[in-house]
């Protein structure tokens, strides 16, 4: 196939302008730039590391019950000493409780770091779980738009829009029972029903965005490339779209952790979510309510702040991506 | 490279359009479909050319001429609404998805925009194996079929593992053509392919599209709108109107005799790269109508600088022209017989006294030179 | 065309405009030079990366972050315009010097009438109201040949065409009667029978008001009907400055030589195409010395060592090569630095 033209051609073209850089480099070096977004993703990353090493970080188990020593009683304020008691009532340990007890004599460090840990799992799970449904059904609304097959999946998704997420939570736990139950033999665990009725309500959101993304991405010339090189749908919505709109559905899981992370915590608040005795945020807010008034201050205010902290950063984290990731990196290299 | 397998024989067209439209149908919802008030954008509005094998045929037109949509039409990236096309004796339009992809083998399309053509997300290696992965070859030396192409359109192919945004728009553009070249097609649609690209790069990518034509036996359906990219590329030109294809010639015949006003004005307004023409430019009046509400009757005899009474109620037919020596088709009624002239002359070869050769240079020249 | 006077009304000097990015800083503009007289049409050519629009940007002082202006002086009518305050800058904009721009379709609001935005020009340069401003505006609409300019004052802007919408951009350039009106590609997004008529409309204008015009554009027979001295950037200079007769004829720099052999045209021969090999540099790291000569048929040692300033080879002419006749040698800065042609060999040039 060789002919003169190759060897003239070769590199006629000249180098290509610009150092090179892969898609990862220059995603970071936006991402490092602004401290809000390094803040943020400092935050998201010390507390996952503290929920996946929490049983070797938390100083004891999160449902050893202590006792008060004489003469005081639980909720012990933070840096107070809790007795530890075998099962004949004679005593084999002292202990000191950093940020201590609650009013079961639980360690409240403890709790705190088992308790963001299942906070952490179940808010992931919610965003997955709404993620891939509403993904896929924006992706093919997105795909056919303006078809019925469209139509149908919005209208649909307006549905599922317009429940106010805590209030269908609520109605759901209602009917379907609080806890693991049990319905002819088959058992529902608690904490898929949990994901299922927060994450219902995100659907929609994850479907438009996606749909908005793969109307854009429709746009691009690539699209028809593809088609005119004879690929399928599938192959198309798979293999070329979806690569590029991952950035928005990142930054749009990222910042809706937030917002599951807030909500689970007000269903475990309500007694409706995470059930005692494990350890769940909510609940020691829930708990520590009774306590307000009388100066047990750090029995509500750590479990508040782990959680204001944690929706902080899961915000400032996706604001961080989605500024790091904007089609500014997609710019051209001359002019 | 073979032609198909079709029934066709050596002398008839590969490529066969009649009556080809694509109308689209803008409403904004609902309630005007109930009230009927919907509005029918006729982008093509029935055209008919023949390609035959080995040639490029150019389609010019300006905006809203409806060129890109036929050749999209054609490729079936928008279903025609309708008219045939049959490709080497076969009807792509009837064709089911299964047959369609097959022939897409056979059929591509380089795109006009390099940064919107290529998938940002992938590497250039990536986009050109595309095809391949599609149609299921070059299994176990797709990399080495990545370096051959990129060879062939004049890319180094270490740089195969960058992404598009890395390169220069003419580079892009060279990307786009080798991963059109992936499956060895035999039929090319270029879309405005140097449109976007920088006035001293448009001749690279137009020498290697040539060089690729010869060297593939390429069939070719060129399109712009700048009849000097045109003249220089293509055997055969098709002017397009508002969907409707206003005159067919050999491009020395158009160039030199055209028989179309529209031609004559697009001619005319063209500014040439020389002070002593280009004063002579003339302006076309009047704007393109909607394609929504075309006039009646000839849908140039608004503008027309020669318009009768009569053009406004008769649409006239792409009819041959009596006398020429080739073949040569004009949409008006006051071209029924050829008439010479009206056009550019053609090579003046001015273009010599730009040749390195004729560098005015220093006569010393550089004493510290080589 | 009324013959242009020989007072400069814009004198751009050795303009300096940097953009600061991660990749490096890029040198938009590198040192130019070139004058506007009154009444003139300048022609401003080059490609992608040439600098051009950054030129234009440069004068207007519309140069935001991350770019900068560096060096350089930009006077008009003897003022130096980089001297000048924002706030005297946004009363220069629009009242003394404007500019309209490449893309019809974006530059205007689309939620304001095309008459309000017309009006809003006026009202900001001349104390008038909102009813003579916008009496003006039809009137301004009329004189750039939009039709029934009257009730189409009240039209919204996806109510025109393309050609229509630059008219309207040109007639709110043109409002408070400029004296330099800077034209960034006007018709590049144009067809070419509307563009024909948008250079009637400002080839009028100019004669009606006055003006003097820079116009910026890659397309060489834009420039060969319209301009009468031509600038041809590159790499962020100006590589060749001549009157359009001049150049066309007998280009000096072998980048003009090479872009005016590469371009298909109408009148030309049918053979293969001759292009510029290799691709625009990237500005961020411009080869050393002469910024073309990678690319360059004549380019010898020197010219990988030595980078060229814009010298008088001949009357009325310059160019940036050493080759070109009438260059001299390249470290002779005496033999000419410009405009005002040459200066005695000994050296020791003024600034002007």
């Amino acid at each position: 196939m060789a002919t003169e033209t190759d060897t003239d051609a070769a590199y006629e073209s000249g180098e290509p302008p610009g150092t090179h850089r892969t898609q990862l480099e220059m995603f970071w070096r936006e991402f490092k730039r602004n401290p809000l977004s390094l803040a943020g993703g400092g935050i998201i990353v010390t507390l996952v590391i503290v929920a996946v090493f929490a049983p070797w970080l938390a100083p004891f188990e999160p449902t050893t019950q202590f006792n008060a020593p004489e003469g005081e009683h639980n909720p012990l304020a933070p840096g107070s000493t809790v007795i530890e008691e075998n099962d004949n009532g004679e005593v084999i340990a002292e202990h000191e409780v950093l940020l201590g007890t609650d009013k079961f004599g639980r360690d409240i460090l403890s709790r705190l770091i088992f308790g963001l840990r299942t906070l952490l799992t179940v808010s992931l799970s919610v965003v997955l779980f709404s993620m891939a449904i509403g993904v896929t059904a924006g992706a093919i609304a997105g795909y056919y738009g303006d078809t019925w097959i469209d139509e149908v999946i919005m209208r649909f998704m307006d549905v599922l829009f317009s429940f106010p997420s805590l209030v269908l939570a609520i109605a759901a736990l209602g009917v379907l029972g609080v806890g693991a139950t049990e319905y002819a033999g088959f058992v529902l665990p608690n904490l898929v029903k949990i994901i299922v009725v927060i994450g219902i309500v995100y659907i929609p959101s994850f479907a438009r965005v996606m749909r908005g993304a793969v109307l854009k991405e429709m746009e691009e010339d690539y699209v028809d490339a593809a088609q005119s090189l004879g690929a399928g749908d599938v192959h198309i919505l798979v293999r070329d779209i979806s690569v590029n709109t991952v950035p928005t559905v990142v930054v749009q899981g990222t910042l809706y952790m937030g917002t599951a992370v807030l909500a689970s915590a007000a269903l475990s608040f309500l007694g409706l979510g995470i059930q005692p005795p494990r350890a769940s945020l909510g609940l020691m807010l829930s708990n520590a309510r009774s306590f307000l008034y009388s100066g047990e201050w750090w029995y509500s205010i750590f479990p508040g702040v782990v959680i204001v902290v944690a929706i902080l950063g899961f915000n400032l984290l996706g604001d961080g991506l989605r500024d790091a990731l904007d089609p500014r990196y997609d710019s051209e290299v001359s002019e | 490279m073979s032609s198909g397998n079709g029934s066709a024989n050596a002398t008839d067209p590969l490529v066969s359009v009649r009556g080809l439209k694509k109308h689209f149908v803008q409403n904004d919802g609902f309630i005007d479909r109930l009230l009927n008030a919907d509005q029918t954008v006729r982008a093509v509005d029935g055209v008919d050319f023949d390609i035959r094998e080995g040639e490029t045929l150019g389609l010019v037109g300006e905006s809203g001429s409806g060129k890109s949509t036929t050749a999209r039409a054609l490729l079936r990236l928008d279903e025609p609404t309708a008219g045939t096309v049959s490709y080497d004796g076969r009807d792509v339009t009837a064709m089911s998805s299964g047959e369609l992809t097959e022939m897409r083998k056979r059929m591509q399309m380089v795109f006009q925009d390099p940064a919107s053509s290529l998938n940002r997300r992938k590497t250039v290696a990536g986009i050109i194996k595309q095809p391949m992965r599609i149609h299921g070859l070059y299994k176990g030396e797709r990399d080495e079929r990545v370096d051959e192409l990129m060879d062939l359109v004049g890319l180094s192919p270490q740089h195969s593992n960058r992404y598009p945004h890395e390169f220069s728009g003419g580079q892009r553009q060279r990307v786009g053509i080798a991963r059109a070249l992936a499956v060895e097609p035999e039929f090319l649609v270029c879309d405005e392919p140097v449109s976007a690209l920088d006035v001293s790069i448009q001749a690279q990518i137009l020498n290697l599209l040539e060089d690729l034509q010869a060297e593939f036996d390429l069939t070719m359906l060129f399109i712009a709108h700048d009849l000097s990219v045109i003249r220089h590329i293509c055997d055969r030109v098709a002017v397009m109107y508002l969907g409707e294809i206003m005159e067919v010639a050999p491009t020395d015949q158009l160039f030199e005799n055209p028989q179309h006003p529209y031609t004559r004005s697009l001619l005319r307004a063209i500014p040439e790269p020389d002070p002593t023409l280009a004063r002579d430019r003339e302006a076309l009046s009047g704007q393109v109508p909607s394609p929504i509400d075309p006039p009646t009757g000839c849908s140039f005899h608004t503008r027309c600088p020669e318009a009768t009474e009569e053009c406004a109620e008769v649409d006239p037919p792409l009819d041959a022209v009596e006398g020429a020596d080739v073949d040569h088709l004009a949409a008006c009624i006051y071209a029924e017989e050829f008439e010479p002239g009206g056009g550019v002359v053609g090579e003046t070869g001015d273009e010599d006294r730009y040749s390195p050769e004729n560098f005015d240079r220093a006569e010393s020249a550089d004493a510290a030179g080589d | 065309m009324t013959p242009p006077t020989d007072d400069p009304i814009l004198e751009v000097e050795d303009l300096v405009t940097r953009f600061y990015t991660d990749d490096g800083t890029v040198k938009a503009v590198d040192g130019v030079s070139f004058d506007l007289r009154e009444g003139e049409t300048v022609g401003i050519v080059g490609e992608s990366g040439s600098g051009k629009s950054v030129t234009a940007m440069s004068v207007m002082g519309l140069i935001d972050s991350p770019g900068r202006v560096e060096g350089g002086t930009i006077r008009y009518r003897g003022e130096n315009l980089l001297e000048k305050s924002d706030a005297e800058m946004r009363d220069v904009r629009g009242s003394e010097i404007s500019m309209i721009f490449q893309d019809p379709m974006t530059s205007l609001n689309p939620v304001y009438t095309v008459g309000e935005q017309i009006a809003r020009v006026i009202r900001r340069h001349q104390d008038v109201g909102k009813e003579e401003a916008k009496a003006q505006a039809a009137e301004l609409m009329t004189d750039v040949g939009i039709p029934e300019a009257e009730s189409r004052v009240e039209d919204y802007p996806h109510e025109f065409s393309g050609g229509m919408r630059q008219r309207a951009l040109i007639a709110m350039a043109i409002s408070c009667d400029p004296e330099i009106l800077i034209a960034d590609e006007p018709t590049t997004a144009l067809d070419v029978t509307i563009e024909a008529q948008i250079f009637d409309v400002l080839d009028d204008l100019q004669e009606k008001y006055g003006m003097s015009v820079v116009l910026i554009t890659h397309d060489l027979g834009v420039v060969a009907g319209t301009a009468e001295r031509v600038n041809v950037m590159y790499a962020g200079r100006i590589i060749e400055s001549a009157d359009v007769d001049a150049l066309f004829e007998n280009p000096r720099h072998p980048y003009t030589r090479g872009l005016m052999r590469s371009i298909p045209r109408l009148h030309g021969s049918v053979d293969r195409l001759e292009p510029i090999e290799g691709s625009v540099p990237d500005p961020a790291s411009l080869p050393p010395g002469c910024s073309f000569h990678p690319r360059c048929p004549h380019a010898t040692e020197i010219c990988t060592q030595h980078d060229p300033e814009l010298r008088t080879v001949e009357a009325g002419r310059e160019a940036a090569c050493v080759h070109a006749r009438g260059y001299g040698s390249p470290d002779d800065r005496a033999a000419g630095t410009g405009r005002d042609g040459p200066v005695a060999a000994d050296g020791g040039a003024g600034d002007e």
